[in-house]
């Protein structure tokens, strides 16, 4: 069992890094429009020959 | 996958007009994604308004963002994934757009310019594309709401976290780790728990501080109750090896985590239910067209900025933007907004015209007399805010419910105690505890907002949307229901009621006729008559006719000759105003009457079901109108509403007054003059079309046209309220066992840990199967 006591605090790291890049993406306003990204997602990028994104 | 489409492909010119404008910028794509969903393709009708105002530069300076070239855009008609890849290609179509993007849970876009952009043109786009812009200013209040919202995110987050590793600890406890080990995991869990206590929930607290300050009981109460007495306990168990067992971080730190995301989700709910509601639909225009010397004539100002004494342009079909009295023209006037009377009134130099109502006759001049608050709109949104301010806060089933319950856990853990005294202080405080632990209210906290969540959400899928949870309460408790008579039991627009024909073998030659007389015409009753004839299932018209020296002379109506023959449809004074008839037009040939039509407001398709099934569930419908008593009497007929159910005359301040005094009654309306009535009723329903106004005063209001809807309304509120009443009862069986057991002191850490989320789970599949007529 003594692996646990490795695991353990790796697990615990992992968990705080989880909060941290919770928090970060909230500030950011990831969550805040929860509806149009799912609709985004259906729109193709165009693959335009020149290169110019319009 | 550009499609290559002719005219004959398309429903009507905007859309072909749209199609011309996307296909000239590259953008057909947009056709494959609206072949991709379920829409139906709607005509595009421009609103053709003169939107040079925005780049006004004192207008700009109030409605632009900090950086002054970002304005934000209420767009109506966003509905679906190409009208969002539509609007997000504005920076394609306008030059000078740099950037655009749409939130279409609240038709928000956002459009960021260059250094010599244009936001007329913009909005002038987007008019052009179908969706009618309305520049909004994004508030305090919406930021401070925004920031409320990502801190109470991040609180869930750090609880979803948290309680996950809990309860992966918890499980290596329960399933029988002992030792040096077991110590660690303990005290692993009682640090994990500290952001929990000390951060996720601190909303409750507060919360229930609000509450105990001003003696009132809300369920936060409990719910604090048990947390802070599951944490001491806990604490304090951890201290002695032998008790050190009975901890329950795990416990109150999943209550902590589904509280929150309940209370989350509702909140989220309710807002995009506000959001929709507090935009301009059909309200005031933003712009009017004010007389310039200057200019040497009407240039498009923001109408804010228009003083008393001004001159302003109003067209035909647009909304007066201000009280004033006409200087020049003639012309008819809808002023049902604001008096409930469908018939159109006569309007010539010096009669006062008031904003809201419509100018459907034709162009005029309009001397500004007041503006803003100070009309007569404006006193009635005043009025309704006043009211809505006024409106006592009901105490939810669940809030009244929390008194009684935490006095009963009180009693019964004091009971226990003395109970278990003589067998040890410490063996009967551990059974206090453990009664404690099991009969936190998480279930009971639960069960009231999951099941409106379930039932709002539903309901706005139906096209009802609901602004606040308590609407479900009132409203299956609500025995009377008052409806508005013009815009909301009928179309509150002329409408042909019937036609009338001399010679009927000539019927399909005289509509075709008529047709064609009236093809060219704006005025209300030629629109009304072709209307009648193009709808589907109408009798069929005759072959084209030719007709020459075809026109309208103002004021008498509309002539043209066809095979030697002058026909002339002119206003029919013989009609008479029998029963729901406002007017009638005769068709003439060579002076002699082959066909009289009949006009009128006519009852919307459903409102006699509606009325039915409203009866079948209890409730009475009765008629509030501002309209004469003849006409009321006449709709009221067609539906089956009796004499005394028939209020006629009604201003808007005698409606209100109706409503206070009839407590627990439902309001369904549409213009300005209800807003006041739907503000004071237990509940108020603003129907599809209302204005803006009656939108910001009703509970719920109708996204889809028809009565059909409330109907479904009020019996889904009925089985909302069931479901909630057979949610409460779950916990309280659960808590009652959980109790009984802890009582005995046979109730151990791992039945505790099993049977609270358990009735947390009932509970959410109780109220996900939910009330059946919103689904």
């Amino acid at each position: 069992m003594n692996v646990l006591y490795f695991i353990l605090p790796i697990s615990l790291l992992f968990a705080l890094g989880v909060i941290v890049v919770f928090i970060v993406s909230t500030l950011s306003g990831q969550w805040d429009d929860l509806e149009t990204p799912a609709h985004r997602m259906l729109i193709d990028d165009e693959h335009e020959p020149t290169g110019e994104r319009t | 996958m550009p499609r290559s489409f002719s005219e004959a492909d398309f429903c009507c010119g905007g859309c072909a007009a749209a199609w011309e404008i996307l296909h000239a910028n590259g953008l057909d794509s947009y056709y494959a994604l609206l072949a991709s969903g379920d829409e139906k393709p709607v005509p595009v009708t421009p609103s053709g308004v003169d939107f040079g105002y925005l780049d006004d530069p004192a207008f700009r300076a109030a409605q632009a963002r900090h950086d002054g070239r970002t304005m934000d855009f209420y767009l109506e008609g966003v509905h679906c994934a190409a009208c969002v890849w539509l609007v997000e290609k504005l920076p394609s179509m306008v030059p000078g757009v740099d950037d655009a993007r749409l939130d279409l849970g609240r038709a928000r876009a956002t459009v960021r310019l260059g250094e010599a952009g244009s936001f007329a043109q913009v909005a002038a786009q987007l008019d052009r594309l179908g969706y009618r812009p309305h520049a909004v200013r994004e508030d305090e209040a919406a930021r401070l709401q925004q920031a409320e919202n990502r801190r109470l995110l991040m609180r869930i987050g750090v609880a979803a976290t948290v309680t996950m590793n809990l309860m992966l600890l918890a499980i290596a406890l329960y399933a029988g780790v002992a030792g040096e080990l077991a110590d660690i995991f303990t005290y692993l869990s009682a640090i994990l728990f500290l952001p929990v206590l000390f951060y996720s929930a601190v909303p409750f607290y507060r919360s229930a501080w609000g509450a105990a300050r001003s003696l009132k009981m809300s369920i936060d109460v409990p719910v604090v109750l048990g947390i802070a007495i599951g944490a001491a306990v806990s604490y304090w168990n951890l201290l002695a090896p032998a008790t050190r067992e009975h901890v329950y971080f795990d416990s109150l730190a999943t209550l902590v985590f589904l509280l929150l995301g309940s209370r989350y989700l509702m909140r989220r709910a309710q807002e995009s239910a506000l959001a929709r509601a507090g935009v301009l639909h059909n309200m005031l225009p933003a712009s009017v067209r004010r007389w310039s010397a200057d200019a040497g004539g009407f240039v498009s100002v923001p109408v804010e900025s228009v003083r008393r004494g001004d001159r302003v342009e109003v067209r035909v079909g647009e909304v007066f933007p201000v009280d004033g009295r006409i200087v020049a023209g003639r012309t008819r006037i809808n002023a049902a907004v604001l008096t409930g009377e469908s018939r159109l009134q006569e309007a010539g130099e010096n009669t006062p015209v008031f904003s809201g109502t419509v100018n459907e006759g034709a162009a005029v001049e309009v001397e500004v007399l007041a503006s803003g608050a100070e009309t007569r709109v404006g006193q009635i949104v005043a009025m309704v805010e006043e009211a809505q301010h006024r409106r006592p806060r009901t105490a939810a089933v669940a809030d009244r419910i929390a008194g009684w319950f935490t006095l009963a856990v009180l009693v019964v853990g004091a009971a226990t105690f003395l109970f278990w005294i003589p067998s040890g202080a410490d063996r009967a405080l551990n059974h206090v505890m453990a009664l404690f632990i099991v009969t936190c209210p998480c279930a009971l906290a639960m069960s009231a907002p999951v099941a409106m969540l379930v039932s709002m959400g539903r309901a706005a899928r139906l096209g009802m949307i609901i602004k606040g949870p308590d609407v479900f309460e009132k409203l299956a408790a609500a025995r009377t229901l008052y409806l508005d008579k013009t815009g909301t039991l009928t179309q509150g627009a002329y409408r042909v009621l019937r036609w009338e024909f001399s010679e009927p073998d000539e019927e399909p030659r005289l509509r075709r006729i008529a047709y064609e007389l009236e093809r060219r015409s704006n005025h209300p009753v030629a629109r009304a008559l072709l209307e009648d004839l193009l709808a589907p299932g109408s009798p069929p018209m005759g072959a084209p006719v030719p007709v020459t020296g075809a026109g309208e002379r103002i004021g008498e109506g509309v002539y043209g000759e066809v095979d030697g023959v002058c026909y002339a449809l002119r206003r029919d004074d013989a009609a008479g105003t029998d029963g729901a008839v406002e007017s009638g037009v005769a068709l003439l040939a060579d002076e002699r009457v082959v066909a009289r039509i009949r006009l009128g407001d006519r009852l919307r398709d459903d409102a006699g079901a509606m009325i039915e099934r409203l009866r079948e569930a209890g409730m009475r419908p009765r008629i509030l109108s501002g309209d004469s008593a003849a006409y009321v009497a006449a709709i009221a007929g067609q539906v089956g509403i009796v004499a005394e159910d028939r209020l006629a005359g009604e201003t808007p301040e005698s409606k209100q007054a109706r409503l206070a005094a009839d407590a627990g009654s439902v309001m369904v309306g549409d213009g300005a003059n209800d807003s006041g009535a739907l503000a004071t009723a237990a509940v108020g329903i603003a129907v599809h079309g209302g204005m803006e106004i009656s939108l910001r005063a009703a509970d719920v209001f109708l996204t889809r046209p028809g009565l059909a809807g409330i109907a479904t309304l009020v019996r889904g509120s009925r089985e909302t309220m069931q479901v909630i009443r057979r949610n409460l009862l779950f916990s309280l069986v659960y808590n009652l066992i959980g109790a009984g057991l802890a009582v005995a002191g046979i109730m151990s850490p791992l039945g505790a840990a099993v049977l609270m989320p358990l009735s947390s789970f009932t509970i959410l599949g109780s109220s996900v199967l939910g009330a059946r007529s919103f689904r």
